[in-house]
């Protein structure tokens, strides 16, 4: 995925703060450390998972990247054009080869429109004529799974499942490279999230698509993804390979949150670590590793010293038991493959 | 609570043929239709299904929570010691509910109110069920927030609802839900709002005070990982209607539904690499329901017979299945 092929996302050093409360004056008092110094890159066709629980910074990074907020520093290159500081008239040949789909289609779609008119909207907004929007239209309706007919149904008359469908068939009107899937199944029912992740594979192979999957569920990330992201409060604490960072997590924070997951075979037996404590205040985040106040391995060192994303064999990591300690240099933390694995 | 000793025979709580109806556009629908199962002392039963399955409107009707005009208990009975909640009014159910059955919702900002700090609605509640002076109430809601995990709980017992993590403020409710030591918890969602790993906090606290005081839970849920590791048995809802009921240990190696086996199929990361096994279609709407098995247009093994006559609930052993083909189909299920 690596390969020569120019990335059709590139992240460097991306960082962003929100104002958390102001004197009298108005003047800022202390800030939010949403997403510090994130680097990441995707590939055409490649899915990139980002998981992280509530105040990660996952998707205000999300957000950064469609430039739907600005950063504060970095710099963001879709296929190969800066789009860090892109005013919006420049914007909008971005925004083609970049689309969104949120969470909630209940409220990123308006139910008082007709399901045709929701998916021709981006189109109309780029100038395309009314008889080549028609056909447009009925051609994404077929291909994600909807009928004709639904063309001329309002929204609130739709499922959760076909609403984002809808969404998915409006976030493909303009022919996107990349689309930024914020928690798109989070609110689906488990066969329903089956349906929608299934066609996003099937529209990615297709067209070939590039995701960044933004979701909490690390079981539908590994899934569709090719290699998954782990944020910690506003870090990227690892990066890798799905079956690396799912099976042989090298971070102590992703060993803890995929033991969390409750597995759905009752013979599994897992071992689970409980994690202490609550993720810190992002804005006011612990000193040295922004983990080490939850982390049962925590050093010395962990305490004083952040430590940055250093790579061994194509996994990334940000974690000091790689070069002192235990000296695990790139090892995993816990092997959790399943026994009967015959997947390298 | 999987590994605890065999739960006793007795039942606490049973639910006997419940019917619920809402007033819709298409008229009275009926959204739970005949249900039946019931709950032994200390045992976990997992409440499972779909939205609209009728899961969480069992729950309400157990609590006779179904309020006219919208909604009414058209049929059956809900048996607790003997005695029929549903034959109850409001006053005569008010000391059950909260003494001897409590509950816990999903979205803990919604059922704790904002305006009196967290003290005072655990005062409040142990006040109305248990013979409590002011200061003994006080005592025993700090000695309940330390034992749900607060840290320094004589200071948080003042604090106000919005001061909490949205974790801390789960734990407060089951504080409140716990604190006259009931019988039966029914927790419907309880930890679907929170992140993984302060779930699986909260799932091992409730473990550890379900043991500790010895109740039933009644764990409402769509999450297939978290009734296998935290139920003794599971009761599988569709369209209204139980289509299943077994324990914890057969229903996921060997489901004996095809919508059960389908819900298994359709999760991630039970087969890697393999693709995804979503069911076709969509949940039936009440008003339009299919002839025969209400799961038939959806199923991968249904055959003619399917469509002509609603199949039973038929019980074979410990465990019960709504389907005709159930004795010879060999469903997959998970580490199969």
């Amino acid at each position: 995925m690596t390969g020569t092929t120019p990335p059709i996302l590139e992240l460097t050093e991306v960082t962003k703060s929100f104002p958390a409360s102001r004197n009298l004056l108005g003047r800022v008092t202390a800030r939010l450390q949403a997403v510090i110094g994130a680097s990441l890159t995707i590939a055409p066709g490649e899915t990139l998972g980002l998981v992280g629980e509530s105040g990660s910074g996952k998707s205000t990074l999300g957000r950064l990247v469609v430039r739907l907020i600005d950063t504060d520093r970095g710099r963001i290159v879709l296929d190969g054009v800066d789009i860090t500081s892109a005013r919006r008239s420049e914007l909008r040949e971005s925004r083609r080869k970049m689309q969104m789909v949120f969470q909630d289609p209940q409220s990123s779609l308006d139910p008082n429109w007709l399901v045709g008119d929701i998916i021709a909207e981006p189109l109309k907004a780029n100038g395309v004529a009314r008889s080549e929007r028609l056909t447009v239209v009925e051609r994404l309706l077929a291909d994600v799974g909807l009928e004709r007919a639904h063309r001329g149904r309002y929204a609130y008359e739709f499922s959760g499942g076909q609403r984002q469908r809808v969404a998915i068939a409006r976030a493909l009107a303009l022919e996107p490279k990349l689309v930024v899937c914020d928690e798109p199944v989070s609110a689906l029912d488990v066969s329903t999230q089956a349906q929608v992740l299934t066609l996003l594979e099937e529209l990615r192979d297709r067209l070939g698509l590039a995701y960044l999957f933004i979701a909490h569920d690390l079981a539908v990330v590994h899934h569709i993804s090719h290699r998954i992201a782990v944020m910690y409060l506003g870090r990227i604490v690892e990066i890798g390979p799905a079956d690396e960072v799912y099976y042989r997590p090298r971070h102590p924070y992703t060993e803890a949150l995929l033991s969390a997951i409750p597995n759905p075979d009752p013979a599994a037996g897992r071992r689970r670590i409980l994690l202490t404590g609550e993720m810190p205040s992002p804005v006011d985040p612990p000193p040295g590793c922004r983990f080490q106040t939850r982390c049962a391995y925590a050093m010395e060192r962990c305490r004083v010293d952040e430590p940055m994303l250093t790579s061994f064999a194509g996994v990334e990591v940000a974690c000091h038991l790689h070069d002192e300690g235990p000296n695990l240099r790139g090892a995993s933390v816990i092997d959790l493959s399943p026994p009967t694995s015959d997947r390298a | 609570m999987n590994d605890q000793e065999p739960v006793g025979g007795d039942a606490l709580l049973r639910v006997e043929d419940l019917a619920v109806e809402f007033i819709t556009e298409h008229g009275w629908l009926r959204v739970v239709d005949g249900v039946s199962f019931d709950i032994r002392r200390r045992e976990t039963i997992g409440l499972i299904g779909e939205s609209g399955c009728g899961k969480s409107v069992t729950a309400l009707a157990i609590l006779g929570l179904i309020a006219p005009p919208s909604g009414r208990i058209s049929r059956g009975r809900v048996i607790l010691d003997g005695q029929d909640l549903l034959a109850l009014d409001e006053r005569e159910l008010r000391p059950i509910r909260g003494r001897k059955i409590a509950m816990v919702f999903q979205e803990p900002m919604t059922s704790i109110d904002p305006a009196f700090t967290v003290g005072k609605q655990i005062v409040e509640v142990l006040r109305r069920h248990l013979p409590l002076s002011r200061s003994q109430a006080r005592r025993r809601a700090i000695d309940l927030l330390d034992r749900v995990g607060i840290p320094d709980p004589h200071r948080r017992i003042d604090d106000y609802p919005h001061r909490l993590s949205g974790g801390q403020r789960q734990r407060v409710l089951i504080a409140m839900a716990l604190s006259c030591e009931p019988e039966l918890l029914i927790a419907d969602e309880p930890t679907t709002a929170l992140d993984v790993t302060v779930q699986a906090q909260v799932l091992d606290l409730l473990a550890g005070l379900q043991d500790e005081m010895g109740m039933a839970v009644l764990l409402v849920t769509h999450d297939l990982g978290v009734v296998a590791e935290t139920c003794d048995r599971v009761v599988v809802m569709y369209a209204g209607e139980v289509v299943e009921i077994s324990g914890v240990d057969e229903l996921f190696p060997r489901p004996r539904h095809p919508y059960t086996a389908a819900m298994l199929a359709s999760l991630p990361g039970l087969n890697p690499g393999e693709p995804l096994n979503p069911i076709p279609g969509l949940v039936p709407a009440r008003h339009a329901l299919p002839p025969g098995c209400w799961y038939g247009p959806r199923c991968e093994h249904v055959i003619q017979t399917c469509h002509s006559a609603h199949p039973a609930l038929v019980s074979s052993g410990t465990r019960s299945a709504r389907c005709i083909r159930a004795d010879d189909l060999d469903l997959p299920g998970v580490g199969s």
